[in-house]
């Protein structure tokens, strides 16, 4: 218990410190797309570490939750993704607001299925270096 | 920039050992109901927090660290996505998308009334 926090901690320093340094590095014009690349790559790796990395490789419970809950977790932000879309709407941008929306969710769940589906085929796939 | 990504980073493992505390605690009440509650009202409550911080008049780091970072790193956008797939591959096909409609919906009508206070 003690030790997952402890992971949970230290994993969501770098998820969430992370996002900001990728906010702060990339200057895009329309900065709102940084969320997107971040959700939509959580949503496909989040899977990986829950289920194939620790079948793949002799790794803690503690830890596997410190990767999915911190540092998946923190790195992926629902809030902003909210947040960016309101003001887009209040700005009046309904296109931008439906090309943002869907490509979060849109593209979002597409790479949740993928990384599904990669964990489950890796799973029970054996010889092959998965 | 140092400060920036340590605020956030504070900020972000607070928000994150709250959502775990708060997933914990909820496991026992979890009944026959498959809609993700807590993750649900997790990301709700986080998003009209957020768009209340982001429109507060309160210094920059103080945005940064409870918004960008707590709120950041309370809410999550990869776990939502997950419990969907899993919804959908367990053929709950109503279920997930009350959860995308609710969590999508919700979401916005919180954080809009975030920034109304």
């Amino acid at each position: 218990m003690l030790k997952k926090v402890f992971a949970i901690i230290i994993f969501a320093m770098i998820g969430g410190g992370f996002r900001e340094w990728l906010n702060l590095l990339i200057s895009w014009p329309q900065h709102f797309w940084i969320t997107v690349i971040i959700n939509v790559s959580g949503a496909f790796l989040l899977s990986l570490v829950t289920t194939l990395l620790p079948a793949k490789l002799p790794i803690s419970e503690a830890l596997v939750t410190g990767m999915s809950v911190g540092l998946i977790g923190s790195f992926t932000t629902f809030s902003t993704f909210t947040f960016e879309t309101l003001q887009l709407m209040q700005q009046g941008h309904s296109v931008l607001v439906l090309a943002y929306v869907g490509a979060s969710l849109g593209l979002g769940l597409i790479a949740g299925i993928a990384g599904n589906l990669l964990s489950n085929h890796c799973l029970l796939v054996r010889d092959e270096p998965c | 920039m140092l400060i920036t990504i340590t605020v956030v980073s504070l900020g972000s493992a607070l928000g994150a050992v709250s959502r775990y505390a708060i997933m914990q605690l909820t496991k026992p009440l979890n009944p026959r109901l498959k809609l993700p509650l807590a993750t649900l009202g997790i990301n709700l409550i986080g998003a009209g927090l957020l768009g209340w911080v982001m429109t507060s008049p309160i210094p920059t780091l103080w945005q940064l660290f409870l918004g960008t970072g707590i709120m950041g790193g309370l809410t999550t956008f990869s776990t939502m996505i997950n419990e969907i797939v899993l919804l959908i591959q367990s053929r709950h096909f109503t279920t997930a998308s009350w959860y995308f409609g609710l969590s999508l919906i919700g979401g916005l009508t919180m954080v809009w009334l975030g920034t109304l206070l």
